[in-house]
């Protein structure tokens, strides 16, 4: 048996996203469990606070037709959630903040629950909204826990200054794309982090535009792009035009099929990807085509803390690092590790 | 506060070269109250009476009858309220509408005792305070939870009691669960199986659940035991009638609200002008800002103003513009790189700025209202208009002009031949020589010097001697040392001086001089110089 308390040592706010690797992953299920989980382990000395990247909890679950069930918040949790999803729980929680437009797209309402309510969230949807939002709870609750249900659409949910750590939340079914999904996101665990020079070097030379970036090994920069790369005819003649000595490109664009199989042939490129986000559904649209030669790494790392398995048919194979916690909420006891080490990478 | 422009109000490309977004950026300041100001071009009741309300402030902030520094952080205090004014109106106000009310009503009482020697709207400021007066009977902790009658408390502690008893019979259910069949559920949330899982003989069979096969999956549920569903029957119920009960306390809170409402509508808007007054005036000390003092007659005098942009570039050496305007036309006459075309930029920055109510980079400017303002500056035409740099000149005297417009060309009608160029230039100066306007161009055409009823300027230029012509220093001047010898200063030139001013046409081949051309070229040049 192996148990991960979820609790951290550190004291100021933490940010944890929940990703899934496809609808009906379990994402909010998972959510649900780290939240119960820090209810028991904080007993309300350190706040919690529940949002979501848009809407959360619609009432009827898209893919299997059946009512989902609201979240469930304990009294004095905190939570952020769009005005209109107030209206019926009037006397049942007390306001933190209000964050209005224009700065915010609507009126989203920070509270803490005064007893044990049921709820949607929504919070907003963008990464600036997120940046200034992050700023006031860290202000209102700065020794706060904020969870926040994600979509791994939303790439910047990856930025460090957003996300202190992810839980994954993985559906394993016989269904041939979403397994490919599946393994696409834990493998983004294994892509290694890039080389502290060029780390180094990159956190000096991106700029807020910066799309993608392609240097030497001297770090001399080559091209400077704000397009987004796979669009980026200048980007790919640079590419061309350096192609027989070793280089590196940082890019802060989805690799998507175009992309990659342009990229698939340089065997003397190293690839940056901003965030593990980029690197989604890679493997779903090309599995079958030519070896990829450059080698991938990461800018900033993906700190998993741990992965929620949503099984709908017998495991097969999946890359899941050794250190990672694994449970399988929806098969086994919860308090263990639902993957054996047969199916670890 | 961010401001914004609104499109088209300055001249394409000049928008970016004379640094407008930096310029306004001075205005910069945090402020939930008015989060960003869209500027445009104010007519001229709205801009005389802006500036009147501008220097009423500070001649308070002069007085000492009023502290900007604590006025602007007591006013950066107030939330924003738009979002909620509609449901005022309507009384449909939900407590979290409360909260913000509450906190903008009890900030202002405070930010009305820093003004009372200028107060905001006298007549409709009361009801903030009783706005203030209602929320405090019936919400706490600063607006931010209800109060609650004991019928409500009552009904609170019965349904906390309730979710205690459920909590703990729910961990039994739960644990039941886990007894019979080895499924470890958590209340509500139903788990998804194989089909044919081991342990299925023993869900099957267990009251406590139910399972819903499907072709993948099935889907185990819950079969709630009968007290627990009555405790849950018994909480939806006892909720029901305390969400009822808070129903009807925020009707009643609406109703008492709503004799107020409009009065505070109302002193809501006047107060957003306000902190808009004080940050126009917070940055005045530090950037040496001035605002407009308007005369009836038409004329334009400014001492002192300042190009932010070219400032910020120049540094120490940067010269700022003084000069006089007169009705009618207002020629410049001057060398080249002498600085006619800053001085049109200069008082085009200006005037636009005071057009959008801001205070100006100057030490003083007294004018006229600027009702319109135009520029033209030597343009290469526009090949999608089918217009030659002639035919767009041209086209820009087609705009309607009204009294008390100031009208910027730059070289004009030096976009044709020289005779003709002059000839047109001789026509719209007299054209416009008698109007309400201020006409203001340079050119370098000496045939227009001698027109009757024109102000005629030029620039100071550079003084150049025949000794420091043949000076060994001066045949190696650099172009950044001549541009730091450009005197950048206007003066009158009164008419028994226009035979100078004729003179100066020979400037543009000294200044010629301090470029890197080959040495024979600069040898005539001289020789022409020397006659």
């Amino acid at each position: 048996m192996r148990k991960q308390g979820l609790k951290d040592t550190e004291t100021t706010m933490q940010t944890f996203s929940f990703i899934g690797s496809d609808k009906n992953a379990g994402k909010t299920t998972a959510l649900k469990f780290v939240y119960k989980g820090l209810w028991e382990e904080t007993k309300g000395e350190r706040p919690i606070c529940l949002t979501s990247l848009g809407i959360n909890g619609e009432d009827v679950d898209t893919y299997e037709n059946r009512p989902k069930p609201l979240i469930f918040i304990k009294r004095d949790t905190c939570f952020i959630t769009a005005s209109e999803h107030l209206e019926k729980l009037a006397g049942m929680y007390e306001v933190l903040h209000n964050f209005t437009p224009p700065d915010f797209r609507k009126l989203y309402v920070m509270a803490r629950s005064l007893s044990d309510i049921k709820i949607i969230l929504e919070g907003p949807n963008s990464k600036e909204d997120i940046f200034w939002m992050k700023k006031i709870i860290k202000s209102v609750l700065p020794e706060s826990y904020l969870l926040i249900d994600g979509s791994i659409d939303r790439q910047f949910l990856a930025h460090p200054a957003i996300s202190d750590a992810f839980y994954f939340a993985v559906l394993v079914s016989s269904r041939k794309e979403q397994l490919a999904k599946a393994r696409d996101l834990l493998l983004t665990l294994s892509i290694p982090v890039c080389h502290r020079k060029d780390k180094i070097f990159l956190r000096s030379a991106l700029k807020e535009y910066t799309k993608s970036l392609f240097f030497d090994e001297k770090h001399q920069v080559s091209y400077h792009g704000r397009q987004i790369p796979f669009l980026d005819v200048e980007l790919k003649n640079i590419c061309l035009k350096f192609r027989d000595r070793y280089s590196s490109l940082y890019l802060n664009g989805a690799l998507t099929k175009s992309l990659f199989t342009f990229l698939a042939p340089f065997d003397k490129l190293n690839i940056i990807l901003d965030n593990f986000t980029l690197y989604h559904n890679v493997a779903v649209q090309y599995a079958d085509e030519k070896p990829f030669r450059p080698n991938i790494f990461l800018l900033y790392p993906v700190k998993v803390k741990r992965i929620f398995l949503k099984q709908e048919a017998a495991l097969n194979f999946l890359p899941v690092p050794e250190k990672i916690p694994v449970c399988n909420l929806f098969r086994e006891n919860i308090d263990e590790i639902g993957i054996g080490k047969e199916y670890r990478s | 506060m961010k401001l914004e422009l609104e499109k088209n109000i300055v001249l394409e490309g000049l928008f970016e070269e004379l640094d407008f977004s930096g310029f306004l950026s001075f205005f910069d300041l945090d402020m939930p109250l008015l989060p960003y100001k869209i500027l445009r071009p104010l007519n001229f009741e709205e801009g005389t009476a802006h500036f009147k309300d501008l220097s009423d402030i500070q001649k308070q902030i002069d007085q000492g009858r009023l502290e900007l520094e604590k006025v602007i952080d007591q006013s950066r205090k107030s939330p924003i309220l738009d979002f909620l004014l509609p449901f005022l109106e309507n009384h449909t106000l939900e407590p979290f509408h409360l909260y913000s009310l509450g906190k903008f009503v009890s900030e202002d009482q405070f930010l009305q005792e820093l003004e009372r020697n200028y107060p905001v709207a006298f007549e409709t400021s009361g009801s903030c305070r009783d706005i203030e007066a209602i929320l405090n009977l019936y919400t706490q902790k600063h607006f931010s939870i209800l109060n609650f009658t004991p019928e409500e408390k009552d009904l609170q502690k019965q349904i906390e009691t309730l979710e205690n008893r459920l909590k703990r019979m729910l961990s039994e259910y739960e644990e039941e669960i886990y007894k019979q069949t080895g499924l470890k559920m958590i209340y509500p949330y139903p788990k998804e199986l194989d089909v044919r899982p081991e342990n299925i003989s023993k869900i099957e069979y267990c009251e406590l659940l139910s399972v819903e096969s499907s072709q993948n999956a099935c889907m185990v549920n819950y079969n709630l035991t009968p007290s627990i569903q009555a405790l849950l029957d018994e909480k939806e119920r006892l909720s029901g009638n305390f969400s009822s009960l808070i129903q009807k306390k925020l009707k009643k809170i609406n109703r008492e609200l709503k004799p107020f409402s409009q009065a505070f509508a109302s002193y809501y808007q006047k107060r957003k002008k306000r902190p808009f007054y004080y940050i126009l005036l917070g940055p005045k000390n530090i950037y040496s800002l001035c605002l407009p003092e308007f005369r009836a007659g038409c004329g334009c005098e400014l001492k002192d103003g300042i190009l932010p942009s070219l400032q910020k570039q120049k540094k120490d050496k940067y010269i700022p513009l003084t000069l006089s305007l007169n009705r009618g036309s207002n020629l410049l006459f001057g060398a080249n790189m002498s600085g006619k075309t800053t001085v049109l930029k200069t008082l085009y920055f200006h005037l636009i700025a005071i057009r959008l109510g801001l205070p100006v980079p100057a030490g003083s400017i007294q004018l006229h209202y600027p009702k319109q303002v135009e520029i033209h500056l030597k343009s290469p035409g526009d090949i999608r208009w089918s217009l030659s740099s002639f035919g767009d000149e041209i086209n820009f005297f087609t705009k309607a002009i009204v009294p008390f417009a100031y009208i910027l060309v730059d070289e004009l009608f030096q976009s044709t031949d020289p005779v003709s160029g002059t000839e047109l230039c001789r026509i719209f100066l007299e054209e416009f020589s008698p109007k309400e306007i201020i006409f203001f161009c340079t050119s370098h055409y000496p045939g227009v010097l001698d027109l009757k009823d024109i102000s005629l300027f030029r620039m100071k230029d550079l003084e150049f001697n025949q000794s420091d012509l043949s000076n060994q220093e001066m045949k190696n001047i650099s172009f950044s040392d001549l541009l730091e010898k450009v005197p950048y200063k206007i003066e009158r030139i009164p008419p028994d001086k226009i035979g100078a001013a004729l003179k100066e046409r020979r400037k543009p081949l000294s200044i010629a001089l301090g470029f890197p051309l080959p040495e024979s070229i600069k040898k005539k040049i001289r020789m022409h110089l020397k006659g």
